[in-house]
């Protein structure tokens, strides 16, 4: 059944911008995230590994993608943090194997653990303030030095948010007559909450962004370091509806209308018979500007209500590519297929509601193209959303 | 000045790709006496679904529908209406 007819759940928002350090054009800071549906979990992790450029990101991307397994399997964080710490290769200068991490676990709605190895202490906001939380000291044995590992249990509710980042964030503007010491973190809480006070509900998405444009500012615009920042926002979840295809039977075209008026969210039509119908059962005049220039897809058109009504299957299979491509967007772009990409970014929630019926003109065996079917665009999306981009995604057939 | 010719273009997924692509420049390519006599609209479907051998693209000028769509046939049959 469509999420709206039930109960909401809160949202979880992961999201993570990065700078490389300056000449590099790889980034020695690696972020993973995963989204476990089944669990109603969620695993961020952020490593940075020692040194910059390829080295550094080997060392980062392996630790990232050990630590997300380990805690995926719900093992113990020792034998996580040992086993992460035997396996990396040994830096052959400095005879040390070395990275950092920080892993946010997610569970049940908000019982969160987060352990940290030498990376910046996290922040923690709750009603827009910065919040310290107690950690333990957990020590691991090693050949040299004990490593220490800071685990932090805390309980997210709507509205927190919390932030792991590299050391490049604090570190950042370091030796700079303004800051001596760098940004650091009392810095960064400052920014953050200064931030948050403008713009009460900026997503995690705006905010690591921001985060991060701040720390390359306060380096002038050359990183010393690679710079990472993770934004893990617990919110009400921003909802989009996306229907394409007519319904199998005509009787349920009212009932698809009904659900486009009624729907708590922004909404997409992609579909040209689609739309025709929405428009004849909710009485709403469909207006096309043939004047806009177009690109390669058919225009797209209004009704009131309606956020974006587009072409279907050619669009469509558009989105797919560049979701697939992660083909970053220009913000001010008109093409249809970018304007939907644009709403599924702004969106957690994403349903879509599958029309089947048959479009007998598309079987015209004169086509000059094939025109792939609709229903395994549309899963194809789905799945990139789900699997790329963490979206919730709902898929009905009607 | 007596009404405008109204001149639909499809730019519904069949007629697109069947050659409709290029309707869209119709108001850029009309002969320059005829651009104040026309008013040219985009329609998402003419109802190419109503017929059992439909022949896209589809146009529909003052109400009439006009099957395989071209620049060429859609400026002369608006000639002939003004005529
Ligand atoms: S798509 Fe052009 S008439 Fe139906």
């Amino acid at each position: 059944m469509l999420s709206i007819e039930k109960a909401e759940k809160m949202f979880v928002e992961i999201s993570c911008s990065q700078e490389n350090k300056h000449g590099h054009i790889v980034c020695g800071d690696a972020f993973l995230s995963r989204m476990i549906d089944g669990e109603n979990r969620y695993v961020a992790v952020l490593s940075d590994g020692l040194g910059s450029g390829v080295k550094a990101n080997v060392l980062s991307t392996m630790t990232a993608s050990m630590a997300l397994n380990f805690r995926l399997r719900h093992e113990p964080i020792e034998r996580t943090a040992i086993t992460i710490m035997n396996t990396l290769p040994t830096d052959s200068v400095r005879n040390i194997s070395y990275s950092t991490f920080s892993i946010v676990d997610i569970e049940n709605e908000g019982d969160t653990a987060v352990m940290e190895y030498d990376n910046p202490d996290f922040v923690f906001i709750r009603n827009n303030k910065n919040c310290e939380i107690t950690k333990e000291v957990i020590e691991i044995k090693s050949p040299d030095k004990p490593k220490k590992i800071r685990l932090s249990k805390l309980k997210m509710f709507k509205g927190d948010r919390l932030i792991i980042y590299s050391d490049g964030v604090n570190q950042s503007g370091i030796g700079l007559n303004q800051y001596p010491f760098g940004w650091e973190r009392e810095g960064l809480i400052e920014f953050v909450e200064e931030t948050i006070a403008e713009n009460p509900e900026i997503s995690a998405r705006d905010l690591s962004k921001t985060i991060i444009r701040r720390a390359y500012l306060n380096d002038q615009y050359k990183a010393k370091d690679d710079t990472s920042c993770a934004v893990i926002y617990m919110r009400e979840p921003r909802k989009l509806l996306i229907c394409s295809g007519p319904p199998y039977n005509e009787q349920k075209d009212k009932y698809l209308a009904d659900i486009v008026a009624s729907y708590p969210g922004k909404k997409i039509i992609c579909g040209g018979t689609t739309s025709m119908i929405i428009s004849r059962e909710l009485n709403r005049e469909i207006s096309m500007d043939i004047d806009v220039p177009m690109v390669d897809l058919p225009p797209v058109s209004e009704m009131e209500g309606v956020d974006l009504i587009t072409e279907g299957i050619l669009t469509l299979g558009a989105v797919a590519q560049s979701l697939d491509k992660s083909i970053i967007i220009d913000n001010k772009s008109k093409s249809p297929e970018d304007l939907i990409i644009k709403l599924i970014q702004e969106s957690d929630v994403i349903d879509i509601m599958v029309g089947t019926r048959i479009n007998v003109a598309h079987q015209d065996p004169n086509l000059p193209v094939e025109l792939e079917i609709r229903r395994n665009v549309i899963k194809k999306i789905a799945d990139i959303l789900e699997e790329k981009y963490l979206k919730k995604v709902e898929l009905k057939f009607i | 000045m007596d009404k405008k010719i109204i001149v639909k273009i499809c730019v519904g997924t069949y007629c697109y790709v069947m050659g409709g692509y290029e309707l869209k420049d119709l108001k850029s390519k009309l002969p320059s006496h005829l651009v104040d006599k026309v008013k040219v609209e985009a329609s998402v479907c003419l109802g190419c679904d109503k017929s059992a051998k439909p022949i896209p693209p589809y146009a529909e000028i003052d109400g009439e529908l006009m099957e395989a769509a071209s620049i060429e046939k859609i400026t002369k049959k608006i000639e002939s209406l003004i005529r």
